[in-house]
């Protein structure tokens, strides 16, 4: 029995377009997609939920039916470019109508179904050399669709963007030759929880759109009206939708044959290339996309031309993923480990009221507001006068779920080789690789395909990724400032240097002056790392606290990309932080009690300043929230009468503290060779 | 047929649901996503030797017996077939019906993904030079219940496909060559220990309900759990047989829940508390409200109303929500919400 290909329009009607409620840039993103295929893909971020993927269904659902090419693989436009199969077919071409189509682009999926490959049928009965095309064959003219895009294979989805770019697919393969359009509207879907989506993949989509939830509750019960009727009958529910998607669908047929005509000024490029300027977009796709966005929303509402009013109106859609870090107009979210709670302690402080937790239980809502007074100098309670327990199980599991290097039947099978490893065979590309050889080789009795050695291709299959060790450094003023980022440096060079065959990654947060950077984010790269570290700004106070929030981003973004990680932090610093956290953020302090010295908290570490509390809050924050190993290298050379610090937040990270009075690479690269188990 | 479905069947002799001792709110998740499995699955979070799995298998052998096409591959309903069997009955066959119990099929943690999605059918290819699809765990589990055991330590991509499924009642195959989609309709049982490791939030998410299993701490349920396993391991037979009519019962309220399921309707204000209580507890999204609703209709039904209320939404978010709420990095899921819906 053969098995029919892609069953699901049968059994399901998709949710109507018209009928989803609210998230108005959704529709507005997507039915410009729709006016106009090539505004190079709509993405959608935001929260598991939020009707994403109904969205993108929901559109393939709306748009018009095509005219195809009868028997064309791709579906061709007959007035439009033609595939070579058409192209060489006697004219008039036989033309049928079909649904618009949509497909999904599974995450399972290997980069034959997505480009095609040899049709292994074909070339063993006949002999021949055909394609058996993939997605994006069949996705001409239609809807592709990538849930969680951040998830994706980078080789699978520069593959779609390529397409997508420039609306032909290529196919070179196993003595394959072949392009033929590839034009479809592509709406891909993540949720920034799983994982950030690299910066040029996103730059390279046209219109970026950040999904929430309807917080309106009355929207709300109308979502899961809609919602519920229509699971408990889509057919009917499809019907009583249909007159409202039939509006749209014809204004999306009239906005498209006015495209073509709708004129671009002078004035509205030079206000999308002043937007995209403002944005600190890189590069020119910033304007483009604003200027062909505004030209599907001046043909979907019927105008002659584009005005700057429709291009500020766009803007937003085709700029938001393209801002640059710290310029973007929405400030950067607090790190989770300010945004939430502390847990409750385990061991009571002395002075602490009994009220006191329960207080903070029960009051307000956990926002940005709340948790910054936890921290804020006015605010700054003792932790415990001991320490808590040590975490065993979380610790325990650690060594054991790290991911690595996958040798056995584990892991995704990424693409085949023909180099002989022992990895397990390839059926599908042993197959393809024998076909164009059978009519040769058979023999009248003997079996259908014949398998020679050469043919064998065996599985490369792929672990998420290697290690990560993240530096924390101190580039404060202090006197071994520069000896210490300089070494440092050497340090991060000789770890990639060492593991560049091992995947790992090394990262660098720096703090000084008032504030903390991520110097060097995480990368495998030896020259990347070189050009990033060029230069080393060193000077200033100590915002060591400022350097640990940082840190705690860092960690919260590389853990949610791999929650398998447990990366090993190395702290450096000489433990004198000065600078409370609302100076690093920009907010107003009291500048008397921050640096108000003296009485300590009873726990016999620190001497009481804000500045210091802060940083063993963090400490402790950063042992309880987050899967890592932690280091503290105290680098003071021991001139100074203040307390240092490095101990004391060694012992709330429940981290190693090591004393490196003569810091030398050589020193450093020991001690994460030693850690890193 | 038989390569696809050597997941492990169930025990004949299995311990009766009817005799699990307390454990009441994973007992009470398994029959709503029984008795209306769009609800969506429940994740069963919890030690080890909690019974579990046996509550999940005893569950599959009190379900009614379902009409099924005996030779299809996907298990399907005659009365709404598989494409498959859709050109079957256009060719002019004739489609052999049988009645058919629920199965649990099991997804081991060692699965790879050839198995979990189906692959390439080796014979097909060396006999015939044909690439043809082989059936994998995805389409045994066609309108079973799959039961996924330890979910969390199950390999990221694999979880990926598998919440992917569960979600659409579809499998998508686009690999080695094969490029196709079969129902895979199923409810979805998991259980984790949270110990061992979190799963991702938005798989978390995509499961209906969740519940959290502790050992008993009352010694005289302790006492009783080992008094009715000393029975049951002493005589299966008898065990089983005096617990037999209440299984049946449970059975038969099973089967009348689900025949009631469509009539209900939600009563006055129950769509406005089950926002209220999305929002006032901070869930992401909307797919909790759904499953909220479709949690509370279902547990009238399970009482046989036809009519939800807001006392159902209630008690259904304990179920539908406890998942779903934002969580102190590392922090134990919240489980006890009920003062905070009560304050809602």
């Amino acid at each position: 029995m053969k098995p029919p290909r892609n069953i699901p329009p049968a059994t399901q009607t998709a949710y109507p377009f018209a009928a989803i409620v609210g998230q108005q840039r959704l529709k507005t993103a997507l039915l410009l997609l729709g006016v106009d295929l090539g505004l190079g893909g709509v993405l959608l971020r935001g929260e598991k939920g939020t009707a994403k993927s109904t969205a993108a269904r929901a559109l393939a659902r709306l748009l018009p039916p095509l005219t195809v090419v009868d028997g064309c693989p791709v579906g061709c436009d007959p007035a439009g470019a033609l595939c070579s199969s058409c192209a060489a077919r006697p004219a008039p071409l036989p033309v049928r109508q079909v649904p618009t189509p949509f497909v999904e682009l599974p995450l399972g999926a290997g980069e034959d179904c997505l480009a095609g490959s040899l049709d292994i049928g074909a070339a063993v009965r006949r002999g021949v050399l055909s394609a058996r095309l993939g997605l994006l064959a069949r996705a001409h003219r239609g809807v592709l669709y990538i849930d969680e895009v951040n998830l994706l294979p980078p080789h699978l989805s520069h593959l779609v963007l390529d397409a997508a770019a420039s609306g032909v697919a290529v196919l070179e393969r196993e003595g394959l030759s072949l392009s033929h359009p590839a034009r479809f509207a592509l709406v891909a879907s993540y949720n920034p929880e799983e994982g950030p989506l690299g910066p040029q993949l996103a730059d390279r989509f046209g219109l970026c759109v950040r999904v929430k939830g309807e917080q309106d509750p009355a929207l709300r019960v109308e979502v899961l009206q809609r919602r519920l009727a229509y699971e408990n009958d889509p057919a009917a529910f499809a019907i009583q939708w249909e007159p409202e998607e039939e509006a749209l669908r014809a204004r999306i047929v009239k906005a498209r044959e006015l495209l073509p005509h709708i004129e671009v000024g002078h004035e509205a490029r030079r206000q999308a290339a002043l937007l995209a300027a403002r944005a600190n977009s890189q590069g020119q796709r910033g304007e483009l996309a604003c200027i062909r966005a505004a030209r599907a929303l001046a043909a979907w509402r019927g105008r002659e031309s584009v005005t700057t009013e429709l291009v500020d109106e766009v803007a937003p859609l085709a700029l938001v993923h393209r801002a640059r870090e710290g310029q973007s107009q929405e400030p950067p979210p607090l790190p989770r480990i300010l945004r939430e709670e502390l847990p409750p302690e385990e061991v009571k402080p002395s002075r602490d009221e009994p009220s006191e937790r329960d207080m903070q239980k029960s009051g307000g809502q956990p926002g940005q507001e709340r948790s910054l007074r936890i921290l804020s100098p006015g605010e700054v309670r003792p932790v415990a006068t001991r320490l808590p327990a040590r975490e065993a199980t979380s610790r325990a599991q650690a060594g054991r779920r790290d991911s690595r290097e996958v040798t056995g039947a584990r892991g995704r099978y990424i693409r085949a080789s023909s180099q002989r490893l022992g990895r397990g065979l390839a059926l599908d590309a042993t197959f393809r690789a024998a076909a164009p050889h059978q009519k040769s080789r058979r023999t009248p009795d003997g079996p259908a395909l014949v398998v020679r050695e050469p043919d064998i291709r065996e599985k490369v299959r792929a672990a998420r990724r290697g290690r990560l060790l993240l530096f924390c450094v101190d580039a404060s003023g202090s006197m071994n400032a520069a000896a210490r980022m300089k070494t440092t440096k050497s340090a991060v060079l000789g770890v990639l240097t060492e593991a560049y065959q091992k995947r790992d990654r090394v990262g660098l947060v720096a703090f000084g002056g008032n504030g903390a950077r991520e110097l060097l984010p995480p990368t495998s790269s030896v020259e990347v790392a070189r050009r990033m570290l060029a230069e080393l700004p060193t000077g200033g106070k100590t915002p060591l606290a400022a350097g640990l929030v940082n840190l705690a981003a860092v960690l919260e973004r590389e853990l949610a990309a791999d929650p398998k990680l447990t990366p090993l932090v190395i702290i450096m610093t000489d433990g004198r932080p000065n600078v409370p956290l609302a100076a690093s953020q920009g907010l107003s302090y009291d500048p008397e009690k921050a640096g108000n010295k003296g009485g300590g908290w009873g726990d016999g570490w620190g001497d009481g300043g804000y500045a210091d509390r802060e940083v063993l809050n963090l400490a402790r924050r950063l042992r309880a929230g987050f899967r890592a190993r932690f280091v503290v290298v105290d680098t003071d050379t021991g001139h100074h009468h203040e307390i240092n610090l490095c101990r004391a937040m060694a012992e709330y990270m429940g981290a190693y503290c090591v004393s490196l009075r003569r810091l030398t690479t050589e020193g450093v690269l020991d001690l994460v060779r030693r850690h890193w188990e | 047929m038989d390569k696809q479905t050597s997941a492990k069947s169930m025990n004949p002799a299995a311990y009766p649901f009817a005799a699990i001792v307390d454990q009441n709110d994973m007992k009470l998740a398994l029959i709503i996503n029984v008795v209306n499995p769009k609800v969506g699955g429940v994740l069963i979070r919890g030690e080890k030797g909690t019974a579990k799995s046996t509550a999940v298998r005893s569950l599959a052998r009190l379900l009614p017996a379902q009409p099924t096409v005996a030779d299809c591959p996907y298990n399907c309903d005659p009365a709404l077939p598989c494409p498959a069997c859709r050109e079957r009955l256009a060719a002019g066959e004739t489609l052999p019906v049988e009645e058919r119990r629920v199965r649990v099929v099991e997804l081991p943690v060692g699965a790879t993904e050839d198995r979990l999605l189906g692959t390439l059918d080796l014979e097909a290819a060396l006999s015939e030079g044909e690439a043809r699809f082989s059936p994998g765990i995805l389409a045994a589990a066609n309108r079973q219940i799959l039961y996924v055991d330890e979910v969390n330590l199950l390999d990221d991509h694999l979880v990926d496909v598998l919440l992917d499924a569960a979600a659409m009642g579809v499998n998508t195959v686009e690999r080695e060559s094969v490029s196709l989609s079969h129902p895979a309709s199923f409810t979805l049982v998991g259980t984790m220990n949270p110990e061992e490791g979190e799963l991702r939030p938005q798989l978390t998410d995509r499961f209906g309900l969740c519940v959290q299993v502790k050992g008993l701490a009352d010694p005289a349920l302790r006492q009783e759990v080992i008094v009715r396993q000393l029975a049951w391991e002493a005589d299966p037979a008898a065990f089983a047989a005096a617990w037999g009519e209440e299984g049946d019962a449970i059975g038969e309220a099973i089967a009348t829940a689900r025949e009631l399921m469509p009539s209900v309707q939600a009563g006055p204000g129950v769509l406005e508390r089950v926002v209220a209580i999305s929002l006032g507890l901070g869930t992401d999204g909307h797919r909790g409200d759904l499953t909220l609703l479709k949690g509370a209709l279902t547990l009238a039904a399970w009482e046989g109303r036809t009519e939800a209320t807001t006392g159902d939404v209630d008690r259904a978010a304990l179920l539908a929500l406890p998942h779903r709420l934002r969580r102190r990095p590392l922090a134990e899921m919240e489980f006890d919400i009920a003062d905070k819906i009560k304050r809602i």
